[in-house]
This record gives C-alpha cells, structure tokens and sequence, in this order.
C-alpha cells in the first residue's frame, strides 16, 4: 500500500511523456503539407477502497469498529490521440497542380492495391503516363490522363479541369470530387499524409467541392500545417511542469517512507 | 501504560492516514491532464476526543478549464449536469464529454458503452449516409442531425455528491441514488469543447507539503512515546 502513491505518480510522469510526444511530433510536423496536430488524452485507472482505522479493533480502550473506508485512485493512462482538424493556411505557390481545400473535405487517393486514401496534401504531380498522383505516388480518383498536348491545367474552385492546349482550344476533363466524413477525429493516419475510413469516422460522402458544405478547391495553393507554434510551446511548459510536479510526489512519498523507517532509532 | 498504548496506535493511525492522503494527492497531480477529472479531497474530522481522527472524503465538483477541440461529438457540459452512460454494470455519470460514432450510428463514449438519450436508442446511421448533414448538439442537448431533430440527450444532475462512488474514465456510480434528471436550468452544454481536469498543482503541491510535515509530526509522537515507555520501567530503580 505505501508503494501505492509511487505507482499513481509514475503513471502520471508516463502519460506526460506520451503528451511530450505527441507535442514533439506535431512541432517536427510545422512545415508539412495539410498536417493536422494531434492532442493526447488521458483517463484515470480504476479505485480501491482502502481502510482508515485499521488498527482500531486492536486497541484496547478504542472501541471504535466503523471501518470507514476511503476510494484511493491508482493513476492516469492515455487513452488515444485525437486529431483536431481546423483549417490549416492556404499559401500560394503558383504552381499548376497545387491544390489547397478551403473548407471541409478530403482528396481521395488510389493506392496500388485499388484501397482507397484520403488526404487534405493537395500537392500533386504527374506521373511519366500523364495521370495525377500525390506526393507519395497515390492516384487522385477519380482520375485524368493529361496528355503533352496541354499548356495550361485550369482547375475551378468547384473542382473543374480543363486543359488549354496550345492551339488555344479548352478541353474540359471532369470533376475533381472531395470526400467528407460525419466524424473526421475518427479516421486513422496512416503516415504519409494520408488518412484511412474507420468505423467511428463514418462512410466516405463524396461531393462537389463548393456545394453542401464541402470546401473550395484553390489551384495554386497549398494548406500548410494546422500546428500553432505558440500553442504547442505553452502545451510543452505545461505537460513539462506536470512531469515535474509528478516527480515530486516521488520524492515526497520517498521522504515520507524514509521517515517511517527511522520510527525506531 | 494503556493509555500510552492507545496513544502510540492513534499516531500510528495519523501515519497510515497521510499515506492514504498523499496516494490521493499523487492521482490528482496524475490526472491533472485527465479529460473531466474531478480532484478528491482527504481530510482527517475528528469524531470525538475518543475516537480516532477519521479520513472522509469529498470530490470537488468545481468546474475545470473548457478546452476547444472543434470535434463535433466533444461534448463539455457545465455546472450540475452530468452525461448519463449506459454501461455492463448499469448507469454511470459522466463529465467527460469525448464521444464517438460507431460503425451502426451509435454515440459511444471512450470505452465503447452508449450515451443516454430521452427515445433511450440513439441511431443516426441513416443520417449518415447524406452528405449535407452536420451533427449538432444544442445548449440544452437537442441533437440535430442535419435539419431534422433526431433526438435529446439525458441529462442527469447531483443532488448528494457523498453517495457517488468513482469509477475509472472519469465516471461516477451511485449505489445509493442521490441522482435526479436535470432540469435546463441546471446545464449547458457546449459542442466542440472538453472540460479538462480540475486538479490546480498550488493547491495539490501545497497538500502534500502539509501532508508530509504532518507524517513526520506523528512520527516525532510515536518516537518520544516510546521513549516515555522506556522512562516508566526505570521507575522505582533506585
């Protein structure tokens, strides 16, 4: 039982760890591409009931028997990580397949094996067979081929392409969809910047960007990273201090056990 | 020599009593991160001069820091209303506000037991499926999924904070009763916000200074004691 409150506090500096972790990571991440920071979260372990008196059916002279007893906590865990998804700032870069969301909404990606992605990296490339694909080599679905043929890929704000080619004709190609989500915490990142649907996240809802609530695609912008340097910083003072303040309570209880020890001198 | 002897158990008591205190104090600092952590108070009530000092405990219910997280089902529900979950072991309340959609459309919370609502089966799952619905909580916990009204949350209120009895996630049971249904007076409830821990490190630092001063305190007590039991045999030596 005396151990009990060095465990309690252990557990609380383990889950500032996690929290300085997860800090660290969202930091490291301050420059990366529609980035969304991540917060951990905590629960408390279950409680014991511990007696009070447990000497006084012992004593003579104390007749006291209510064995009152107290629920003692036994610590913190974290209980998962959860992604906030606000809206990062679009920054201009000028270039043709740089696609920023503004507003709700997912880019939806094709891995090779045909599973499907999702991601608010709106940085695009073309491929040597003329298809979009993201930074990591994942098709855009649904896809355009673009052919040598072009000069100018113009993208709307709702998400039509058209090709200019260079006798000055417009070619239009399609739609550029997003994928919304009734409960985007819930999807998993898989790295890479990229999502995947899980239960708790709901069904992929596809949509037109510009209409019922899903974002306008900005040609030409890139959604840099949702991570506020300032915030973080304090997130870093506070989760440090508790760390601290936990070690401490080690300290203490350690200072409280010497004392029990030098009862008999 | 009795009277010595009971003294000597009462301080050994006070010893075995700050330890349970500072266990108490060391889970307040653990979960001062805890997502609707409510911090619990030892303190020591002396009955009567022949009785021993007792710990009693009481949870403070005071109101932690709204922290925003912009998550449409993060759920922080202020002054006397509490979340109503259903879980194996029956109903618990809850502060903390951190709920979830499963796969079948039911709001769960952390561990995957169901939020209370007034119809008592919460399913949004058709609701889902189109892509022009938001879910959205009201103050008083209408839940609105798109423009329709599917439902309201259960709210319940504390009328005697003593017969609640903690239980790991931040939830309280209640053995005893000492619940009511809440009026909408008693709550409101903000979406997109979580109450954080309502553990202040002064306070908890400056408790287990007073803890450990008065560990060693009894520990003087029991010392000089024993001492003055050794003195009482030398009595009548010439």
């Amino acid at each position: 039982m005396p151990t009990a409150a060095l465990r309690t506090a252990a557990s609380g500096m383990n889950a500032q760890q996690v929290n300085i972790q997860v800090i660290a990571n969202n930091i490291a991440n301050i420059n990366t591409t529609g980035f969304k920071k991540n917060r951990a979260e905590f629960q408390d372990l279950i409680y014991q009931d511990i007696v009070t008196n447990p000497q006084s059916t012992q004593v003579p002279g104390l007749t006291e028997t209510a064995n009152a007893t107290v629920e003692v906590g036994s610590g913190v865990r974290t209980s998962s990580t959860q992604k906030m998804f606000t809206q990062g700032t679009l920054q201009q870069t000028n270039q043709q397949l740089d696609l920023g969301i503004n507003g709700d909404g997912f880019f939806q990606l094709r891995k090779p094996d045909g599973t499907f992605v999702y991601t608010r990296d709106g940085s695009f490339k073309l491929s040597a067979d003329g298809t979009i694909v993201s930074s990591s080599g994942y098709t855009l679905d649904p896809g355009f081929t673009i052919d040598g043929q072009a000069s100018e890929i113009h993208i709307s704000k709702q998400g039509n392409v058209s090709l200019v080619q260079f006798n000055g004709d417009t070619v239009d190609l399609g739609n550029i969809d997003l994928v919304k989500f009734i409960n985007p915490a819930g999807l998993k990142s898989l790295g890479d910047n990229v999502y995947a649907e899980t239960p708790s996240s709901g069904q992929p809802l596809i949509g037109t960007p510009g209409s019922d609530g899903y974002g306008e695609v900005h040609q030409g912008f890139l959604e840099s990273s949702n991570v506020d340097i300032v915030q973080e910083m304090v997130n870093m003072i506070t989760a440090q201090r508790s760390y601290e303040i936990n070690s401490k309570t080690i300290k203490l209880v350690e200072d409280m056990l010497s004392i029990a020890n030098n009862l008999k001198r | 020599m009795l009277k010595g002897l009971s003294q000597l158990y009462r301080a050994a008591n006070v010893m075995h009593n700050k330890m349970t205190d500072i266990s108490i104090t060391a889970n307040n600092l653990a979960n001062i991160d805890t997502i609707g952590y409510k911090r619990e108070l030892p303190f020591a009530e002396v009955l009567s001069r022949l009785k021993n000092p007792q710990v009693k405990q009481i949870t403070d219910f005071s109101e932690g820091e709204f922290i925003q997280t912009g998550n449409p089902l993060d759920l922080a529900i202020s002054k006397n209303g509490f979340f109503m979950i259903k879980t194996d072991k029956g109903v618990e309340l809850t502060k903390n506000g951190h709920f979830k959609l499963t796969e079948d459309g039911e709001i769960v919370d952390t561990k995957g037991n169901p939020l209370m609502t007034e119809s008592g089966d919460l399913n949004i799952y058709e609701y889902t499926l189109n892509k022009k619905n938001k879910i959205k909580i009201s103050k008083d916990g209408e839940i609105t999924v798109g423009k329709e009204i599917v439902d309201k949350l259960k709210i319940a209120k504390i009328d005697d904070p003593s017969t609640m009895v903690r239980e790991n996630g931040g939830n309280f049971s209640f053995p005893h009763g000492g619940y009511s249904d809440a009026s909408e007076d008693d709550y409101e409830i903000q979406q997109g916000y979580l109450e954080g821990s309502n553990t202040n490190p002064i306070l908890e630092m400056e408790k287990m200074i007073s803890i450990n001063k008065q560990y060693e305190t009894a520990q003087k007590i029991i010392q000089s004691i024993d001492h003055q039991m050794g003195m009482a045999k030398e009595i009548g030596k010439v």
